[in-house]
């Protein structure tokens, strides 16, 4: 655990570096707040009697996928308003009508349409503390903490001073920092070494859906089943895409929710084709591995591309076997920061 | 029966569909010539190089126009043929049989979009079965991209290739070892030459056990990225001067890396109708003198979209965009915009590189400016606007650019 002792830098003209004395800290000692220099942030912050709708077209205005909910009496965040709120309050009530004539709609009209069938609520507050509870963390507290917490599934977690929000720090910008420390420590060398069948890391409940099942129905699947992504398979069961919970961004911008009604494979090929032109360059339509890849593989994988899980799979018939997540990488790497 | 290729060329270049059967049996013919090629395909000079076309058509026939028609100059392909543009499925099927009837003046490398998993996403699938009603024609060129080489070495001296270069690849030997005939794997030295890309800055960090040096995992989930000393490395050991690809979108048609080791050829202008950039093919002299064509797009009243098909097929005899005669360029216009008429620019005879005419024609119209064809072409109308961060700022170096061979 973090003993609280400053980092100081050493003269090496007058001492020799040894092991214990400070001029190499564990990597698990860095300070959150040293993350956030890295990361520059506006941190925005969500008030918790403002509508659903307007919450989540902020979300979509700033580009983010998750904010935390201040609640004005109480002078608290009492949680983190994501996509999955959108999916699960929003969505569902939306999927019972059939398809609008109209393609193209604004997000007062989605959200009124949804209200007709399932009330959305009007303060956040009260449903989020137990989907979505709210972790904070003070800029001194160091990364341990954030891995400890993360290999728990939690997502992202508020850095505050008081009451005053100074950023949000989530499993990808610790794994960016902790990436690129790995080599340095002898113990994170050896875990990463070994593959991923060693470890037996991953998931094997793999929930995956066919290219041709509707958006509405694959984001149901998600909530049922409480996860974030699910594999889209083809006619043969061999996964060819990834479809998240936050990919529903995509259909709220610029007015494209007559996507939601169209076939999965279709929208991540809309996704695909829009990422690909904006970055100048196409990417694979799904990350995975192999049981025989190396944790340090799949992790690096995940760092490239930025994604939050790889699927596992047999490269024989191309279906996944397993499913790999940041979440994952956090549990195994935490008895090294202990030992 | 009778397989009169010219008669089938001529009906491509107006963009006809050819019926199923007749391109499952270019498609077998092809494979015949493609399976006695090796991996890495040794290629002289002259010849030109074009790069990511994406099933954009009209733009294919401009490279023609403004490079020369097969067979008077020598093309290599490197690959992205399909996907994203409204054609693939006419930009592939011509160019197949421009390989089938110019075996020698042709070559077709395989880019990380003939693959089956990624057309699947990225809209030949989805072309096929529009146009052909299954997906027959989609598992025809799907199983020829097997059949598609993975690299050209011209006279000893500048390798080709659609991606990059990969950590498990040090020598052409190397390459020429691999079992290409199957689908791209998602990882290994095959998806690296087709996925890999350089990068200017690079900063990286390793974390596997067996040092990779400068290459790093790509953020397209399959490849490396890599840089200079690799790049260095591999032209040194291979006795090579230089490296070009393509794969990657280019806003000026090109760009140049690393003092020259390296460039990237980027052939489809207005990428996806939307993006705004030029385009350029890479013509490669008789003495390794290399010159980027610049170009912009076929401009908007010579190419129709899907949108405006059925009004315009009316209109044809006025436009000219009805049954072509010939494929002598006069058809489809091509004019520097507002400055010469359509009919001016080639004439009977001109149209390879020989004419010392046409050589000094097609020098003024390189540089041309398409334009922003804006979103009348009936697909996305978003306008979002295109990402700053992209690859661009082509053609600082002054000793290539602008250096003609004649």
């Amino acid at each position: 655990m973090a003993t609280g002792r400053e980092y100081e830098p050493v003269d090496y003209e007058l001492q020799p570096p040894h092991e214990g004395l400070g001029f190499q800290h564990k990597w698990y000692e860095t300070k959150c707040g040293e993350l956030l220099d890295k990361v520059h942030q506006q941190p925005v912050v969500i008030s918790g009697e403002i509508p659903v709708e307007s919450a989540c077209e902020l979300l979509v205005k700033n580009g983010i996928s998750a904010a935390p909910v201040w609640d004005k009496e109480k002078r608290v965040f009492v949680g983190m308003f994501d996509f999955r709120d959108v999916v699960t309050y929003v969505l569902l009530g939306l999927g019972k009508n059939g398809k609008p004539d109209d393609a193209t709609y604004e997000v007062e009209e989605l959200f009124r349409r949804a209200r007709a069938h399932e009330p959305v609520p009007a303060k956040l507050a009260a449903d989020l503390s137990q989907k979505n509870p709210f972790y904070s963390v003070m800029e001194e507290t160091p990364i341990l903490q954030l891995v400890e917490i993360f290999g728990k599934g939690i997502h992202r977690v508020a850095v505050t001073d008081g009451d005053k929000l100074k950023g949000i720090i989530s499993q990808s910008t610790v794994m960016q920092f902790l990436y690129g420390q790995i080599q340095k420590y002898p113990d994170l060398v050896e875990t990463v070494g070994k593959t991923l069948a060693e470890t037996g890391l991953g998931s094997k409940n793999v929930i995956t859906a066919h290219g041709n099942t509707v958006v509405l129905d694959a984001l149901k699947l998600m909530t049922d089943n409480d996860v974030s992504s699910i594999g889209i398979l083809d006619p043969s069961g061999a996964i060819v895409a990834n479809l998240s919970m936050s990919d529903i961004k995509w259909a709220m911008k610029a007015t494209r929710f007559a996507l939601l009604y169209e076939t999965c494979l279709h929208f991540v090929s809309f996704i695909d084709q829009e990422q690909g032109m904006m970055a100048g360059k196409d990417k694979l339509p799904v990350f995975d591995v192999t049981e025989t890849s190396t944790v340090g593989y799949a992790l690096g994988k995940m760092v490239a591309t930025r994604a939050h899980r790889v699927w596992v799979v047999d490269r024989a018939r191309g279906n996944p076997v397993s499913v790999v997540s940041l979440t994952d990488i956090y549990r195994i790497l935490l008895p090294a920061a202990q030992a | 029966m009778t397989w009169d290729l010219d008669a089938i060329i001529s009906r491509l270049y107006t963009k006809q569909l050819l019926p199923e059967h007749t391109v499952r049996e270019l498609c077998e013919k092809v494979k015949e010539v493609l399976v006695r090629e090796g991996n890495v395909r040794n290629v002289s000079p002259p010849c030109t190089l074009v790069g990511d076309v994406h099933g954009q058509f009209y733009d294919v026939l401009e490279i023609f126009r403004i490079g020369g028609y097969c067979p008077d100059t020598n093309y290599v392909f490197l690959g992205d043929y399909v996907d994203r543009g409204y054609y693939s499925v006419e930009t592939i099927t011509l160019l197949a049989c421009l390989k089938l009837r110019y075996p020698d003046r042709v070559t077709l490398v395989r880019g990380n979009h003939e693959s089956r998993a990624v057309t699947q996403t990225y809209g030949f699938y989805t072309e096929c079965i529009r146009k052909y009603g299954n997906a027959n024609v989609w598992s025809y060129f799907t199983d020829l991209f097997d059949y598609l080489v993975l690299s050209v070495v011209i006279q000893d001296s500048i390798f080709c290739v659609h991606g990059g270069l990969s950590p498990s690849l040090h020598t052409i030997d190397q390459i020429k070892v691999i079992d290409r005939f199957r689908e791209i794997p998602h990882e290994g030295p095959m998806a690296d030459l087709v996925w890999s890309d350089p990068v200017s800055a690079p900063t990286f960090s390793s974390v596997s056990g067996d040092d990779k040096g400068d290459f790093a995992i790509s953020p397209r989930g399959a490849g490396y990225i890599f840089g200079r000393e690799v790049t260095k490395k591999f032209l040194e050991v291979n006795g090579l001067g230089h490296i070009c690809r393509a794969h990657q979108l280019c806003m000026e048609g090109y760009q140049i890396l690393y003092d020259d080791m390296l460039s990237t050829v980027w052939s489809a202008p207005n990428y996806c109708y939307r993006a705004g950039n030029m385009a350029s093919v890479l013509e490669i002299g008789p003495g390794l003198e290399r010159y980027f064509n610049v170009f912009g797009p076929c401009p908007d009243q010579y190419r129709e979209t899907p949108a405006k098909e059925t009004a315009t097929a009316a209109a044809a005899g006025a436009m000219g965009t009805g049954g072509m005669g010939g494929v002598a360029g006069r058809e489809k216009g091509g004019s520097l915009a507002g400055v010469l008429s359509r009919d001016a620019v080639w004439e009977d005879g001109d149209v390879g590189m020989g004419s010392q005419a046409a050589v000094e024609r097609r020098r003024k119209m390189t540089r041309r400016v398409g334009g922003m064809v804006g979103n009348g072409n009936g697909g996305e109308g978003s306008g979002d606007g295109v990402d700053a961060d992209r690859v661009g700022a082509g053609g600082q170096d002054s000793g290539v650019v602008g250096r003609y061979f004649l």
